[in-house]
């Protein structure tokens, strides 16, 4: 895998790694006897960290696994972290995630992950999953973000929440595609959705919803579930135009 | 055992849709389109305000929100 930045053993909560005008495009990431593809990460980390990341560009890259802007494979799922990741004018565009379970671009443990994204563009991006989140308990926070013409095989383009919350300010999520599940977020159990002055337009799933899916799991023992929570304020979803179903 | 939704959809706007509930969110159980302003289900809470949904539709991909397989609630 090439990692721009490797965070090895990167405790700092109170001094958080920060990384400024930054940008990544255009890189080829198949080897050159076999064709074989590799995985590309802007920044991974070995453990929980803090990131701050403000006004980098990633563009035009083709991975073979997810976590394209920040990845943490062998982050303890039971860690906590006031904020792993903040991202101000981040722009991702043209980035594709072959492979990977969880969050095409940003791929953090369960249960550790803060992800704040504010005044950010990300746009026609595919993952094979989702994009930004995955897994149990991840915080996300969209603010003024521009989501837009991304696909995502299933899990939602945006993302798939268990146990996690995601808000969503001020921001456009527009003209997304899935091939299975909900074009843009999923909620499955004890999982919560904040969204105000959101803009939540045309965008296609194949099947279920073109903006949001509760699905519970049958698998959740009645002890242990505790139904999603949706507050949605002075936001508009809008249809008209959707893209065409693959 | 009966659903008990909380659900909230005050000054709210529907179109293509807005006779039916159905059309802005899919009621994935028992059926849809029978989610009304003052129904309820058991432990999901849904409240929209203040927000408008243009031309959905009732079919399963045409929903803003899809609310499915929600027998399992009934625990």
């Amino acid at each position: 895998m090439l990692s721009i930045f490797k965070l090895s053993k990167f405790a700092a909560a109170s001094s958080p790694f920060s990384l400024s005008s930054v940008e990544v495009k255009n890189l080829n990431m198949s080897t050159a006897s076999s064709g074989t593809l590799n995985s590309f990460s802007l920044i991974a980390m070995d453990s929980v960290s803090a990131v701050s990341l403000k006004t980098v560009k990633l563009s035009m890259i083709e991975s073979a696994s997810s976590g394209m802007v920040a990845q943490c494979p062998s982050c303890s799922a039971g860690a906590t972290a006031s904020s792993l990741l903040s991202a101000e004018s981040l722009t991702a565009t043209n980035l594709i995630s072959r492979a990977g379970e969880n969050g095409g671009l940003i791929d953090l443990p369960s249960q550790s992950s803060s992800v704040q994204i504010s005044a950010s563009e990300i746009t026609s991006n595919y993952a094979a999953k989702n994009l930004l989140a995955s897994g149990q308990g991840m915080v996300l926070t969209l603010s003024t973000v521009q989501f837009t013409g991304n696909t995502a095989k299933s899990g939602g383009s945006l993302g798939l929440f268990r146990r996690g919350t995601i808000t969503i300010l001020d921001s456009t999520l527009e003209g997304n595609k899935v091939h299975a599940g909900a074009a843009l977020i999923q909620l499955e159990y004890d999982a919560k959705l904040n969204m105000t002055n959101t803009d939540v337009k045309d965008n296609q799933a194949s099947d279920k919803a073109h903006g949001i899916l509760v699905q519970p799991q049958q698998s959740i023992s009645a002890s242990a579930y505790q139904a999603p929570e949706l507050t949605i304020s002075n936001s508009r979803f809008d249809y008209t135009n959707p893209p065409a179903e693959r | 055992m009966p659903f008990t939704p909380v659900v909230d959809i005050s000054g709210s706007s529907f179109r293509m849709g807005a006779a039916s509930f159905g059309g802005a969110v899919y009621y994935g159980f028992p059926s849809a389109g029978k989610m009304t302003q003052s129904s309820s289900i058991q432990g999901l809470t849904l409240i929209v305000s203040n927000s408008s949904f243009s031309y959905n539709n009732a079919q399963q991909s045409g929903a803003a929100i899809y609310l499915d397989n929600l027998n399992y609630y009934d625990l």
